[in-house]
């Protein structure tokens, strides 16, 4: 066993800022400032942005292709978890799936959000205005629920990471500081992007979270 | 005499539960009107924010949204008569402290009216700038109610 890296950098800031990010626009609705929940949301967007692209362009694991597998292969991953299945080089089969629910919840989040309407029509996302009122309070509804799911998505990603703490003896939070996961030797790891890749990305990026903060205030 | 009886129990019930029933049918028609009062309100209040929104919005449609609310805002206290609230076993996000509380809920209540009319006299100057100043104190009169005198909703369309 060495530890190998699995994790590029980008992917890494992806997600300790969506975690950041996604903390402080919860934290400032529940304060009523929801100019900043708007900057927030802008920005949880632009990186959502990134990472569609990092999935068909980004390192070796971070390719959607890489980590979305078959019923087959998540079945026998599932079986060998109680087992002795090798520590996986990236996502394993399941918590693959996991992401892509993760991914798919925030972009309804921020996509309902984009159109939300308040109860008393004063604060509302940056498209609002191309929706009636009744529209608008029927997207800031699903923006809620789907922010529930979200919750209860990440208490899940967390239950896992306990298990896999405990049970299996990884450590999967450090892996995603370091980027470096202790593999077996004959694991494949980490083939990282190309530098075009990652500048196209982030302009990407970047461009979507300017256009929708210019667009928000 | 216990056929009587009968009778007698048998039309208390029936007035009881007539009277329950129609009190409680009150209340509901009470708070349908209501929610669609506060319907009417955050329409006018976003119909006149997307247009401030634009660089040069469209002061006729502003005017009209103002008036709106300044004529809607006086109605307000209309829609909390005594009984309407929790207690009255509708669904509600009325919180009872409205009726708990009077004096703090007229002081919110006037500060709301006195902002719309605010709201409305800057609009029809056709200043696009202050009328934006005032939808934002107008909002924050919304607000400021809300936070004491209404329950947060859930999921309830």
């Amino acid at each position: 066993m060495t530890r190998l890296k699995v994790w590029d950098l980008p992917t890494r800031l992806f997600h300790w800022g969506l975690v950041v990010l996604v903390g402080l626009a919860w934290w400032s609705v529940s304060v009523h400032n929801l100019t900043f929940h708007r900057i927030c949301g802008s920005l949880v967007a632009g990186l959502l942005a990134f990472r569609l692209w990092w999935g068909l362009f980004g390192g070796s694991t971070a390719r959607f292709g890489h980590f979305l597998k078959g019923p087959g292969a998540v079945l026998k991953y599932a079986k060998g978890l109680i087992g002795h299945a090798e520590p996986a080089s990236g996502h394993n089969p399941m918590g693959g799936w996991s992401v892509a629910a993760l991914l798919t919840l925030l972009i309804a989040i921020v996509g309902f959000g984009l159109f939300a309407v308040d109860v008393d029509g004063l604060e509302s996302g940056p498209f609002s205005n191309l929706v009636s009122f009744e529209v608008g309070r029927t997207a800031s509804h699903l923006h809620d629920l789907m922010f529930d799911g979200l919750k209860l998505l990440v208490l899940v990603h967390l239950a896992a990471i306990a298990f896999y703490a405990v049970v299996k003896r990884e450590g999967l939070v450090r892996a995603m500081v370091d980027g470096k996961k202790a593999l077996p030797d004959t694991a494949a790891p980490l083939a990282p992007a190309r530098i075009w890749a990652l500048l196209v990305g982030l302009a990407i990026g970047a461009a979507v979270a300017g256009l929708l903060i210019r667009l928000s205030n | 005499m216990s056929w009587n009886w009968t009778l007698r129990a048998g039309a208390a019930t029936l007035v009881l539960a007539t009277a329950v029933s129609a009190y409680a049918l009150d209340a509901a028609s009470v708070e349908k009107a209501r929610s669609d009062y506060f319907h009417s309100v955050g329409k006018a209040m976003k119909g006149s924010g997307d247009e401030l929104k634009k660089p040069e919005p469209s002061m006729t449609d502003v005017k009209a949204f103002a008036a709106t609310l300044d004529k809607l805002a006086p109605e307000l206290v209309t829609h909390f008569p005594a009984g309407s609230g929790p207690d009255a076993g509708i669904k509600t996000e009325a919180k009872a402290d409205i009726w708990t509380r009077p004096a703090d809920f007229k002081k919110a209540v006037d500060a709301f009216t006195t902002a719309a009319h605010a709201y409305n006299v800057a609009a029809q100057t056709g200043d696009a700038g202050a009328t934006r100043t005032a939808r934002m104190a107008l909002g924050k009169t919304c607000g400021g109610c809300h936070d004491s005198f209404r329950n947060e909703e859930h999921h309830n369309h």
